[in-house]
């Protein structure tokens, strides 16, 4: 059995170092980002085309080389290289595969396989960064605000807009960047979008009866920290690797 | 997420599998138009078959429970399990919905 044309491929950039970048073609299927996330690497950047050249043009050497300096120019950035003694990655996804890959499940999942995770912590993990990425990809890249669902039939306006918005290529291309790394006691992951960002203060502490804020409510609830930076761009989830979970600190939320 | 209705009498049992996630918000208005079936006084919304559940999903038990309301149908979430009890536990549903073992 042959391989799929997707197949990652390693490159080595001149210019990021001598790491190596997997990169997969676009856009990646679930199975692809699985096979991918247990390669060793330093960056996984699915070569999705950029908003200007439209989703058709993944794949190609243009598309790879763009996607590649997207990772770049973000690796510049201080929290985005990983520190020197600490294991990790980078993976850079458009919107649209984010939205469709569970990429929480194959994340945790590939972490565990790497034994970065251990399994009885997997679904505390696993919940937070779904929350992290869900925040990410509708209220960051897709620019979707919780209140859409306030409205009657709030629901059904969300899902169309969710829709709409996912067939938009400036929004739908826009990068999820996630930052994986860990040393002997901590897991730490941050999720970063291209949005607008928001006012971390604006969430309110504790809410139970509303339809918004609980997301970060579980992170609070199961990682050791939670903090978000960037103007509301990234979230930073830190997580005790002997899963010892509860709140050690305090965080920016 | 999937899901199986059977009615019987006055009630509605809804089975959901799988992951109830935010990406299934367009799932959610089949499962609100059971509640117009006629003479119904119950809905059950039976979780003992989800292995998942995020904040959004969460958000749509409530939303669930907000139209049954309206329609004087007693809303019932039946069997979390693992996981999902978890999250039912943590977000503190049982204070707004019913939810049995």
């Amino acid at each position: 059995m042959g391989f799929p044309s997707c197949v990652p491929r390693v490159e080595r950039p001149a210019d990021a170092g001598g790491a190596a970048v997997l990169v997969l073609a676009a856009p990646a299927s679930r199975d692809d980002l699985a096979r991918a996330l247990v390669e060793p690497h330093d960056t996984l950047v699915e070569a999705g085309a950029d908003a200007e050249a439209g989703p058709e043009s993944g794949g190609t050497a243009e598309a790879v080389a763009a996607a590649l300096k997207v990772a770049q120019a973000w690796s510049k950035v201080p929290w985005a290289k990983v520190p020197w003694g600490r294991g990790g990655f980078l993976l850079s996804l458009t919107t649209s595969t984010a939205y469709g890959v569970r990429l929480a499940e194959t994340l945790s999942e590939a972490l565990v396989a790497r034994g970065v995770l251990a399994a009885d912590q997997r679904s505390g993990v696993e919940l937070c960064l779904h929350e992290a990425v869900a925040n990410a990809i509708i209220h960051g890249n897709l620019n979707i605000a919780s209140a859409a669902k306030d409205l009657p039939d709030g629901y059904t306006a969300f899902s169309a807009l969710v829709s709409e918005r996912l067939a938009d290529p400036a929004r739908a291309l826009r990068r999820l960047l996630v930052q994986v790394t860990w040393d002997m006691e901590h897991l730490e992951i941050s999720v970063t979008d291209q949005g607008a960002g928001f006012d971390p203060d604006s969430i309110p502490q504790r809410r139970a009866s509303g339809r918004s804020g609980r997301g970060l409510m579980f992170m609070r609830a199961l990682a050791a920290r939670v903090d978000i930076h960037l103007g509301g761009r990234c979230t930073t989830l830190t997580f005790r690797r002997d899963g010892g979970n509860q709140p050690e600190r305090e965080g920016t939320l | 997420m999937e899901f199986h209705s059977r009615t019987q009498g006055e009630a509605v049992e809804v089975r959901l599998t799988g992951r109830l996630e935010f990406t299934d918000h367009d799932r959610l208005r089949d499962i609100v138009a059971l509640l117009d079936g006629p003479g119904l006084r119950r809905f059950v919304v039976d979780v003992s078959g989800l292995d998942f559940i995020d904040s959004a999903g969460l958000g749509m038990i409530l939303i669930l429970q907000e139209e049954a309301e309206q329609k004087n149908i007693k809303l019932v979430v039946k069997g979390p399990k693992a996981d999902v009890k978890r999250s039912i536990d943590l977000a503190k549903i049982g204070e707004i919905v019913v939810v049995e073992p």
